[in-house]
């Protein structure tokens, strides 16, 4: 893949692979030595207790570890072939264009204090679609992929904190979408929200395999079961966290090869 | 269970009784409540105290007061009373400060939290607290022996509305920058982060993001700043030149119904006294005004 076309759009082959990816916070280890491959257009679950690297093993994925003082990685990621956490990743316009192919979604709902269609167009006007009647007819688009449109089409100029936490956890996903990635981040998206949002959002999640490659951080087993392709178990023995065991989610959770797997699958540790 | 349920829920009630005092929480709530209406009282006592006062002028010369050839006071209706120059000085004098600081202070907290030096973080923080320190009666001096020859230069005589404009915007600086920092802070991380992951610019991200969320507490230190811009009288008393004028250019000299006050005050008697109590009750007016609308403005964005 040439740098310089991700910068203008994302056209790329949506895989990952990861090789030998360490983070360290100053003198803390969180992550070390993760490889994984995660296939173009599928869902990769990664479990674990708090404090296994999850989330740092997410934030690797997009640079958002450029953004906390003191974090290192090692390692690489390639997409399609590129090394993300090369040093050309790190100019701010081409960390930018990386965050635009590969979307995040966070724990908490984080609409911004707009309305509902600026949340959407914001992304839009800065990544260059400048007029207008297209960044609409983007954002009602993503808005109907995330199965919004039907609740918000008579009040896109409404402030969208006025929304549930299911429905603005909708639209920070049909934010990251309307822009047109490959690739989705999803850190627990489903925790903060109430079981009926969170069964939603999951339903949503499904509907994305093929479109999107989606890397889903959940502490819901039952979620992984349901909606992933693939499951990778993270787990922390003290000295940073590691990848205990990646296989089909369907293996994973029939036929755990590691001990710690069984158990933890199993509800018999911690 | 049923038993053991009420019997431990019963022990939970005596303890709380016994606990609570009901005589002191009775005591505590009448001092505060007696406290509350003290500060509400005091604000009614002195508008009415004010308005009283002014009821004389008010009677004796009504539309007098605005419409009057100048003004040349004295203590019987044959003088002349027209206040209006004086609230277009205290008006123009408020706002162009408000307008220099506004836009200074608020980029200088846009930069410091873009900023990632944490040492410089604290020095601009102490700095800005220093500044709404110092006495205003240094910043009138200062202005006297720096800013107004320095305007001088350019057109004589330098007292003058901006040489009181530009003294006051850096008096207020303080106010507007500290209000808009701490709103800023407030602001969670994960709208910055949500920005950013968007693939934002860091600045649109502060600008589009950031500093929408923090507006509430930027428009209350804008009108904190313009009250204090407004009832400002020693700096305006040294550097505006006091000269009653309806000004043409922001080059003249002009006097403002704060330093209108303290001026005549101390030998005013009969309907000039009033008047000046007049310029009181218009200067209580002006600022309400200015808050009402600065909030109607600030509900306007939200």
């Amino acid at each position: 893949m040439n740098k310089a076309i991700l910068a203008e759009s994302c056209e790329c082959e949506p895989a990952l692979q990861i090789s030998g990816l360490g983070v360290t916070y100053g003198n803390q280890i969180a992550l070390k030595d993760v490889s994984l491959t995660i296939e173009a257009g599928s869902i990769t679950a990664i479990i674990g207790p708090s404090g296994c690297g999850k989330s740092s093993f997410l934030a690797c994925l997009n640079r958002m570890t450029d953004l906390t003082a003191h974090c290192a990685t090692t390692g690489n990621v390639e997409l399609d072939g590129v090394d993300i956490l090369g040093d050309a990743f790190r100019k701010p316009a081409q960390a930018a264009a990386l965050r635009r192919c590969v979307g995040m979604i966070f724990q908490k709902p984080n609409p911004f204090p707009l309305s509902i269609a600026e949340n959407i167009e914001l992304g839009l006007k800065e990544h260059g679609v400048t007029d207008k009647a297209e960044r609409r007819e983007k954002a009602t688009a993503a808005l109907q992929a995330v199965g919004l449109w039907e609740e918000v089409q008579h009040r896109l100029g409404e402030t969208a904190l006025t929304l549930s936490g299911g429905q603005q956890q909708r639209l920070c996903i049909a934010r990251a979408i309307a822009l047109e990635p490959k690739i989705l981040l999803m850190d627990e998206p489903c925790s903060a929200l109430d079981p009926i949002a969170s069964q939603r959002v999951e339903q949503l999640i499904a509907e994305l395999r093929g479109r999107y490659t989606v890397v889903l951080v959940t502490h819901n087993l039952a979620q992984a079961r349901r909606v992933a392709d693939q499951t990778a178990l993270f787990w922390n023995h003290g000295n940073g966290g590691e990848l205990v065991e990646v296989a089909a989610t369907s293996l994973l959770f029939n036929q755990p090869r590691e001990a710690i797997t069984k158990a933890y699958v199993g509800g018999e540790c911690c | 269970m049923n038993n053991s349920t009420s019997l431990a829920s019963s022990a939970l009630a005596n303890t709380a009784l016994r606990h609570s005092p009901k005589g002191h929480d009775r005591w505590l709530f009448l001092l505060v409540r007696l406290c509350a209406l003290l500060a509400a009282a005091l604000l009614l006592l002195i508008v009415a105290f004010v308005a009283t006062e002014s009821g004389q002028a008010i009677q004796a010369l009504g539309a007098r007061l605005f419409t009057d050839s100048g003004w040349f006071p004295g203590a019987d209706a044959s003088g002349q009373f027209n206040l209006t120059p004086m609230i277009v000085g205290s008006l123009l004098v408020a706002l162009l400060a408000m307008a220099i600081s506004l836009p200074i202070a608020v980029a200088s907290v846009l930069f410091v939290h873009s900023c990632s030096q944490p040492w410089l973080v604290i020095a601009y923080r102490r700095a800005i607290e220093l500044l709404a320190g110092i006495p205003s009666v240094v910043f009138g001096l200062w202005g006297l022996v720096v800013i107004v020859p320095l305007l001088g230069q350019l057109q004589a005589p330098g007292t003058s509305i901006l040489a009181g404009a530009l003294v006051l915007a850096l008096m207020i600086l303080p106010t507007i920058a500290l209000l808009a920092d701490s709103a800023l802070r407030a602001v969670p991380n994960e709208l910055r982060l949500g920005g950013l992951a968007l693939g934002l610019s860091p600045w649109r991200v502060v600008l589009r993001i950031q500093l929408l969320q923090a507006r509430s507490g930027v428009i209350a230190g804008a009108i904190l700043g313009l009250g204090r811009a407004l009832g400002e009288t020693m700096v305006v008393l040294m550097v505006c030149g006091n000269v009653v004028q309806l000004p043409t250019s922001i080059m003249q000299p002009i006097r403002t119904l704060t330093a209108n006050i303290a001026l005549e005050m101390a030998y005013a008697g009969g309907l000039q006294r009033s008047a000046l109590f007049v310029s009181g009750l218009l200067l209580i007016a002006l600022v309400v005004a200015l808050i009402w609308s600065a909030h109607r403005m600030g509900r306007g964005y939200a």
